[in-house]
């Protein structure tokens, strides 16, 4: 683009500014490529492998500019140019609707959350694309409903606009439903019922929480760029547990957790992938993002309540986990318990536990992909997932039980791994105020290892077994985005300090808003 | 030369990685070995340069490189450092030095022990590059500069230990052993990292105020130097905010009880000997890494010293060990696993020696203690494999049919039974009762140390001497399937381990005689050996220890080797079954009550993830269905008139509407704050 503005030397040079387009792009360029496949055909196979390279290539695009985006705002944070925080050079601002009494924008940025969020999303969405190259049945459907599904998860952690916020929070209800009842088993429809109600519900609930911000907050903008917010008299608390409650659904802690688990049980793997990984991270980003960041006074007065469920979801579900036979809902228990975490990180109310949360929501993540890939490739292979039928799948599948154990070790924190550093900085933080809700939901992240290991035990060691004979290892498409997903596991494991100043920065500006400086 | 040091730690993982581009496993192990066997040869360069140069322990050199670096807002530095950072690298002293030497060449060892006993195994090459791995993290662990290094490279030792442990992994008994391993392993770095996060919440502010080492900007949270002020600074009562004695003493116990796991101390040994069923080259890669436990007690030394009664505790805690698991070896018949528990009951002594304030007798305990405990467990694999069992009520004759072996065993047995002097080490330190930095223990305390350690010193010639006359002396026991014709000595690769093991045994002996400080002079005279006694090398502090020749603790060392290979003598005569009937067993008042507690706990074990997987089932999961259903309801109701897709799409959006619809009209009707204007 400065190639294109430049002019021969000695002449006078005037200055083109281009706008930014980083961010929309990558929102927007998944949306892109879900239009182009709905006008293909799906009727042969050579239509339906084009659909599919159309389905990657936009995940991957998406993927392309998180990256792109992701490394920028790194790179300025390491140099201390305010990378990581909202109003960087990437930021897009643009008036919508503005006619009306209250004004709307485009608005698109993101702060170190989001950016660690928006890594962790593209990555997955890239290899659920992949995953699901496999997939021969109603091949358009799946692909435009993965794309339109990414541009809500990149929509949402981009949008600093309450209007652009709820678009697109409530914008994965209808893929999601479509994809669990079109490719879900089992108890599909129950499950895609319960996690459209649960989005309803909580998207009609940030709606309330956003109107009475914006009507009592006085400023008639929808914009959610000028935290830190103070409404009067008890509206403050109002909005603060509206946000609360409406992202707490979301993040599918204890006790709200049966709908996610639900769907993680009845989808198919990529589908759960995506589910599992994502979906809770979300929830993640609004409490951090909207209730934490736009009422971090509210927040900090409530730290013990938010340890307290914290502790109660690491154990609750380290616990239930212990005891589920079917793997899809022991994983899913497991990615609940280490939800949990991200819960005592806002109990800590510090900029390190904070950094440390986004650090584990990128390990959960990569975490809970891995493993429901997993379980569904052995769910493929032996078509069985109780884990009490399994037993000697190593004997046949020694890479499937390899990265079973990567994917276990990331989610508790194996040093070198996406884990470790997230949970260090993330109980350091969170010591100074909650002491024994640390020390416990430290040893819930033991139960988990304990849990996710010994599955591991029953799954994979043990004698060769004649019904499991005929178990393929996995192929190379399956390596391939077990590989990538492995390997952005290992490079935040061995190099964290490429991402610690962006997303310290980001944690900083959640919690000292205008105040903050490095 | 110093920066050497990083090929130390990372040759052995460099060959690792390589190990994967060989084409025949047999290359695989050769080149993993190469990487140790280089590591080795420049640790000995190291240690060779810093003998040279006349170093004391105090001045360490270090290579490092920060890890990583958080800033935290202003607001916060009341509990942080202004820069919350720590660095990785290596820490170069007379300590890390002497281990790092060991450590390389204990682990090239077990690595030739597996070119014989593993050869033909489908795991062959996957030992081979998994501990290299774990030989890159037990000296990325010894060399760490920092406690967070140590974190970090303690989690590496416990998956490397895994996937060992795991070796055998077809086998039923394989995983939860491995499991309870892993379990104990990893809960003892979690209580790990909870001390690395009590340091920085009471100290980091502390150490934020200190001056930068070299090289760095600012000071690195969790580096050895600055935690040795932090420590001392937290121990003056006034001198750091919100820290006193209370915070020493959980400090300690977060630091100090990993240590203890790792080293396998009792009553936590159980990980050790539960893997007794690994491939011997397993077990002896896990003895070796006992030895990160007593390099983690020395590294966090300056806090137990300066916390009243800790190193009281810690020397009672491993006279207790060391008693303990004596008695368990006795009591064992499994040559494996009385080869394991007799390397954690070595390590008892060295941690009483350590806890007595005998800092350079403790570490010379855990060096000598390691290649001797790896001598048994040699031989007792080349015995194991020649009988076709690890009971050595049914072994005998050894020295008719395996001379060779049994000479080594023997030579375990006289160096375990006391002639390697470290009974006599922990004697005179505790005999002695110095700590460096001044204090002492109780008299009370010293009383009770002493006896259950001579107690200790009786037992281990015991079971030493027993082992001895059970394998070698006689004949083999007749049993079924067994064919005393085919016993014959180990294969020539076996009897090389075992030689290079006995040499080094014997040489880390004759390194801690004490008394001996002769200053020599190599090449033209420019290069000076400061002497070739341990506690001349290693000690605490800027000054050596001055550790006089205790004739008493002599005296009392040779008076118990005597007792306990009396006893053992005694005992040879009485055969194994009759054996328990004549031992007083003391029976345990308690036990019924103990029995009582273990049902219970394990009937809540099982009942409590049933009872909350149920409630989940029963109460959370319908808190979803009215909703979830009502949608459902709505979509069944549209699909009668239309296609499935659109059905389903339709119904998602109307409910979308709905809602929307239903907030407005709330809206409208003033039932929501919405102000109109």
């Amino acid at each position: 683009v400065n190639l294109l503005a430049q002019t021969s030397p000695g002449t006078a040079t005037a200055t083109v500014n281009f706008p930014t387009v980083v961010f929309t792009l990558m929102v927007w360029s998944a949306l892109f490529f879900a239009l182009v496949v709905l006008a293909m055909p799906d009727r042969t196979a050579e239509h339906r492998a084009r659909i599919k390279a159309l389905g990657a290539s936009g995940t991957g695009a998406a993927l392309f500019f998180a990256l792109w985006a992701l490394q920028t705002q790194a790179a300025n944070a390491s140099a201390q140019l305010g990378g990581g925080t909202p109003g960087g050079e990437l930021v897009e601002d643009h008036g919508w609707l503005t006619s009306f009494p209250f004004s709307v924008s485009y608005h698109l940025d993101a702060d170190g959350l989001g950016l660690a969020l928006a890594l962790l999303g593209g990555v997955v969405f890239f290899c659920a694309a992949l995953a699901a190259w496999r997939n021969d049945r109603r091949v358009k459907l799946l692909t435009v409903c993965l794309l339109v599904l990414e541009t809500a998860y990149m929509g949402v952690i981009c949008s600093y606009d309450w209007l652009l916020f709820l678009l697109f929070w409530t914008l994965p209800v209808a893929p999601v439903y479509l994809m669990v009842r079109a490719f879900g088993h089992g108890h599909a429809a129950r499950a895609a019922g319960r996690y459209a109600a649960g989005t309803l519900i909580s998207g009609a609930i940030v709606t309330m929480a956003a109107t009475l911000i914006d009507v009592q907050g006085g400023g008639r903008s929808f914009g959610t760029g000028t935290p830190p917010i103070t409404l009067p008299g008890a509206d403050n608390a109002v909005a603060f547990w509206l946000l609360v409650g409406a992202f707490l659904l979301a993040m599918a802690v204890v006790p709200l957790h049966a709908a996610l688990l639900d769907l993680e049980e009845d989808s198919t793997g990529s589908l759960a992938a995506v589910f599992g990984a994502l979906l809770p991270s979300l929830g993640a980003y609004g409490l951090l993002h909207m209730a934490l960041g736009l009422f971090p006074a509210e927040a900090s007065r409530f730290t013990l309540l938010f340890a307290a469920l914290a502790v109660v979801t690491v154990l609750w579900s380290g616990i239930a986990a212990l005891r589920a036979d079917d793997l899809r809902r022991m994983v899913g228990h497991a990615g609940t318990a280490l939800m949990g975490l991200v819960l005592l990180a806002v109990a800590g109310n510090t900029t390190v536990a904070l950094a440390g949360a986004m650090y584990v929501l990128i390990a959960r993540g990569l975490a809970v992909a891995v493993l429901m890939l997993l379980t569904s490739g052995i769910q493929e292979r032996t078509r069985r997932v109780r884990v009490s039928q399994l037993g000697g799948l190593a004997w046949q599948a020694p890479h499937l039980a390899a990265f079973w154990g990567l994917g276990v070790l990331t989610a508790v924190g194996a040093p070198l791994l996406a884990g470790f550093f997230g949970l260090f900085s993330l109980f350091s933080g969170a010591f100074p105020t909650h002491r024994w809700a640390t020390v416990v939901v430290l040893f819930g992240v033991l139960l988990v290892a304990g849990v996710l290991m010994r599955a591991a035990m029953r799954i994979f060691m043990g004698g060769e077994r004649e019904s499991f004979s005929r178990v393929r290892d996995l192929g190379p498409l399956e390596l391939t985005y077990l590989a990538i997903l492995g390997a952005v596991s290992l490079f935040v494991g061995i190099d964290p300090d490429h991402l610690a100043a962006l997303f310290m920065n980001g944690a900083g500006y959640l919690l000292f808003q205008g105040s903050y400086t490095q | 030369m110093y920066v050497a040091e990083w090929v130390v730690v990372l040759l052995p993982i460099l060959g690792a990685l390589l190990s994967f581009v060989a084409e025949t496993s047999r290359r695989a192990a050769q080149v993993c070995m190469a990487g140790v066997a280089g590591s080795l040869l420049v640790a000995l360069m190291v240690l060779g340069y810093r003998f040279a140069h006349l170093t004391t322990s105090a001045t360490p050199d270090v290579s490092a490189v920060s890890f990583f670096t958080l800033l935290p807002n202003s607001t916060e530095t009341t509990i942080y450092s202004s820069t919350f950072s720590t660095d990785t690298g290596v820490w170069v002293d007379n300590l890390s030095t002497a281990f790092t030497a060991l450590v390389t060449f204990l682990l090239l060892l077990v690595q030739g022990l597996a070119t014989a006993m593993l050869r033909g195994d489908p795991g062959y090459r996957r030992f081979f590059w998994v501990s290299s791995v774990l030989a890159g993290a037990v000296l990325g662990m010894i060399a760490a500069p920092s406690l967070f290094q140590v974190w970090m490279a303690l989690g590496l030792v416990t998956g490397g230990l895994l996937a060992l442990a795991l070796h055998r992994w077809h086998r039923d008994e394989t995983g939860p052993a491995a499991w309870r391993a892993f379990m104990v392993l990893f809960g003892a770095d979690l209580v790990l990292l909870l001390g690395l996060v009590v340091t920085v919440y009471k100290l980091g502010a502390t150490m934020g105020l200190e001056n930068a080492p070299a090289g760095f900007t600012s000071a690195p949270d969790y580096d050895f130097r600055m935690l040795a002020t932090a420590w001392r600074d937290a121990a003056s009562p006034g001198t750091v905010a919100g820290t006193g004695y209370r915070t020493l003493v959980i400090l300690c116990l977060l630091l100090a009880v990993p240590a203890l796991v790792r080293a396998a101390q009792a009553p936590v040994t159980a990980w050790l000997s539960g893997l007794s069923e690994a491939p011997l080259p397993v077990l002896g890669a896990a003895c070796v890494s006992l030895l990160t436990g007593v390099v983690l007690l020395a590294r966090i030394y300056g806090l137990l010293l300066v916390t009243r009664h800790a190193l009281s505790a810690l020397a009672l805690a491993g006279a207790v060990g060391a008693v303990g698991l004596a008695a368990l070896c006795l009591a064992s018949r499994d040559i494996y696993r009385i080869a394991l528990l007799s390397a954690a009951g070595q390590l008892a002594l060295a941690v009483t020696a350590l806890g007595a304030g005998g800092y350079s007798p403790g570490l010379l305990i855990a060096f000598v203690s390691a290649p001797v405990s790896l001598l048994l467990l040699v031989a007792a694999g080349s015995v194991a494999r020649a009988y076709r069992t690890r009971d050595i009520r049914l072994m005998g004759g050894a020295w008719s049919k395996m001379r060779r072996t049994s000479v080594a065993i023997g030579l375990w047995a006289a160096l375990a039974a006391g002639l390697d002097l470290v009974g006599y080490d922990a004697l005179s330190a505790i005999l002695l009762n110095r700590f460096p930095g001044g204090g002492h223990m109780a008299a009370g305390v010293q009383a009770a140390v002493a006896v259950l350690t001579v107690a200790a010193l009786v037992l281990i010639p015991l079971y030493a001497a027993r082992l001895v006359l059970s394998v070698c002396a006689g004949a083999p026991a007749p049993r079924r399937g067994g064919v005393v014709e085919r016993i014959a000595e180990a294969e020539p690769r076996l009897r090389l381990v075992q030689a290079a093991t006995g040499a080094a045994a014997v040489v880390a002996v004759l390194i801690g005689l004490p008394g001996i400080s002769a200053a020599g002079r190599l090449g033209r005279g420019q290069v000076r050996i400061p002497g070739l006694t341990f506690s001349h090398w290693v000690f605490f502090g800027a000054h050596r220890q001055d550790l006089p020749v205790q004739p008493w603790a002599f005296l009392i060392a040779a008076v118990a080797l005597a007792a306990g290979v009396a006893g053992a003598w005694a005992l040879a005569r009485v055969p194994w079954d009759d054996l328990r009937r004549r031992l007083p067993v003391p029976t345990l008042s308690t036990r019924p009550a103990i029995a009582l507690v273990g049902t219970w706990t394990a009937r809540l074990a099982g009942t409590l993830p049933a009872e909350v997987f149920a409630a989940d089932q029963t109460l959370i999961a319908p808190l979803f269905d009215a909703p979830g259903e009502g949608l459902e309801v709505t979509a069944w109701s549209l699909g009668r008139w239309r296609g499935r897709r659109l059905r389903l799409s339709l119904a998602a959006v109307l409910a979308v509407v709905l809602l929307l619809t239903g907030f407005s009209v709330l809206a409208g009707g003033g039932r929501l704050p919405v102000h109109t204007t």
